[in-house]
């Protein structure tokens, strides 16, 4: 069998799957970011906001990095 | 000849500017390492092709010149000299000298016969010698001129 | 040097300068900076400073003038990737404390601020690199077509080295891993015939995995009379340097190409 012409095959498709498969994922999150909720459960203080109260930072990347 | 000189210089600055990213200087710094290091590779291309010297002598000039640029534009920026001085050294680095050094040295295990290990190891060696004193001389030629002018060097991130 | 009112106690200053030094030399500093930077800073509150560097130790002793009270703290020296963006700010943070532009307590603040600062995005890194690899591959002689396979197969190489630090696996294997799936990549050249330089471009695609700045610090050092650290750096760089060569030398081997 033609060793180099397979494996040479072999770690171009692995490659390009997981280039493809990171690409979409990536994509995938950013969309995710953009696009609004249209119903969703609010915190307190955006309902009742006094000001001086501490505005929460949005941490919505970190919750997406734990479960990588 | 002239063309050939250029585009040396043209492509040591794209090199630079690229393996530069990896170390995160600052944005502004991107430039000055490219032109640093076009002025760099391009005067070791001279010395190699037109004197004819020894890679690792050229070399040490070539970063002599490099290291005298970036002590010299670090404090009109406000950055240490090393910011522009590493980065605009990366294209000269013997990357391929290193590998085979260590592929040479790996490959005289898996010798047959007396005269290929004699080859592995001449390659080991020689690899191996060329690399190190090119980094010798990249090191002694960068780091003079931040000896000869301390005062600038250091106090290029100073504010008045 | 006189010593000024100070707003922190030598225990916080202590605490400052260490977690500094951590910060600083992992992010890719020379000795003689580190030194330097941090005695400059010491200085302006009237400590004096001592550093012993170890390889991935950094040995701090800190000392009011006149006074018989000395502290000792040893940190790790941090792993973060090396950022020049990090040590620009920090050598102008500590001219700023030097000078008395700002006081201490606003220092350990904007020290903060220096720590969570990020790096260039990767997407552009990404390109960047692939770039320069290919011109780097017309340095050394090579043919377009060497150029646009190189370019390709950093790329490729890159991202993964991208992709699986992310997932946090160890540095020796991304090394090897994108070594060998870069050489692979790059003896298209030879395995279809394309262009007329297939050693070049085999030899050229692996480049960007050479621990350029290590290997510059560690010379630096060792001109500097830090041998330890110099050595450190250096063993550093050739493991680096060996893991490169075993991906290299594993696709050569596959891709039936000659070794050297």
């Amino acid at each position: 069998m033609n060793v180099p012409l397979i494996t040479w095959i072999t770690i171009v498709t692995i490659t390009s799957l997981v280039l493809i498969f990171r690409s979409v994922l990536i994509l995938k999150r950013h969309h995710a970011i953009q696009k609004a909720k249209p119903i969703s459960v609010g915190r307190e203080w955006e309902e009742i906001f006094v000001p001086g109260d501490r505005i929460i930072k949005n941490d919505y990347d970190y919750d997406e990095f734990d479960d990588m | 000849m002239i063309s050939q000189f250029l585009q040396d210089a043209f492509f040591a600055a794209i090199a630079a500017i690229g393996f530069a990213s990896i170390s995160n200087p600052p944005r502004r710094a991107y430039l000055y390492c490219a032109l640093i290091a076009a002025a760099g590779h391009s005067s070791r291309w001279l010395l190699i092709e037109c004197l004819h010297w020894h890679i690792a002598a050229a070399t040490t000039i070539a970063s002599f010149i490099i290291g005298i640029l970036a002590v010299l534009i670090s404090p009109k920026t406000k950055v240490p000299a090393e910011t522009y001085l590493f980065p605009s050294l990366l294209p000269m680095i013997p990357g391929m000298y290193a590998y085979r050094c260590v592929g040479g040295l790996a490959l005289c295990l898996l010798h047959q016969s007396e005269s290929t290990f004699m080859h592995y190891f001449y390659l080991f060696a020689t690899n191996g010698l060329t690399c190190f004193f090119i980094l010798l001389g990249m090191a002694v030629g960068a780091t003079m001129p931040i000896f000869i002018m301390p005062k600038i060097s250091f106090q290029a991130t100073r504010n008045n | 040097m006189n010593s000024m009112t100070c707003d922190v106690s030598t225990g916080e200053a202590t605490e400052f300068l260490a977690n500094y030094s951590g910060l600083l030399f992992g992010s890719g500093s020379t000795c003689v900076r580190l030194e330097k930077n941090v005695k400059r800073m010491a200085q302006s509150i009237g400590l004096m400073a001592e550093i012993t560097i170890l390889p991935r130790h950094i040995h701090l002793t800190i000392r009011r003038a006149g006074s018989p009270e000395v502290l000792t703290s040893i940190t790790s020296i941090r792993d973060v990737p090396i950022n020049f963006n990090v040590i620009t700010s920090l050598s102008r943070l500590s001219w700023a404390l030097a000078d008395r532009e700002i006081t201490f307590r606003e220092g350990i603040e904007r020290f903060g601020e220096i720590e969570r600062m990020g790096g260039t995005a990767p997407g552009v890194i990404l390109l960047l690199v692939s770039l320069a690899n290919a011109s780097f591959c017309r340095l050394f002689e090579g043919d377009l077509t060497a150029m646009a396979i190189v370019f390709v197969a950093t790329f490729a190489g890159f991202f993964l080295k991208q992709t699986m630090a992310i997932k946090h696996v160890d540095a020796r294997i991304i090394t090897a891993v994108c070594a060998f799936v870069s050489a692979v990549i790059a003896s298209a050249d030879n395995l279809f015939s394309l262009g007329a330089s297939p050693m070049i471009t085999l030899g050229t695609s692996v480049l960007y995995l050479i621990p350029g700045i290590p290997l510059i610090n560690s010379f630096c050092d060792m001109i500097d009379r830090h041998y330890i650290c110099a050595f450190g750096r250096l063993m550093n760089a050739v493991v680096t340097l060996c893991c490169l060569s075993f991906g290299l030398c594993l696709g050569m081997w596959l891709m039936n190409m000659g070794m050297f």
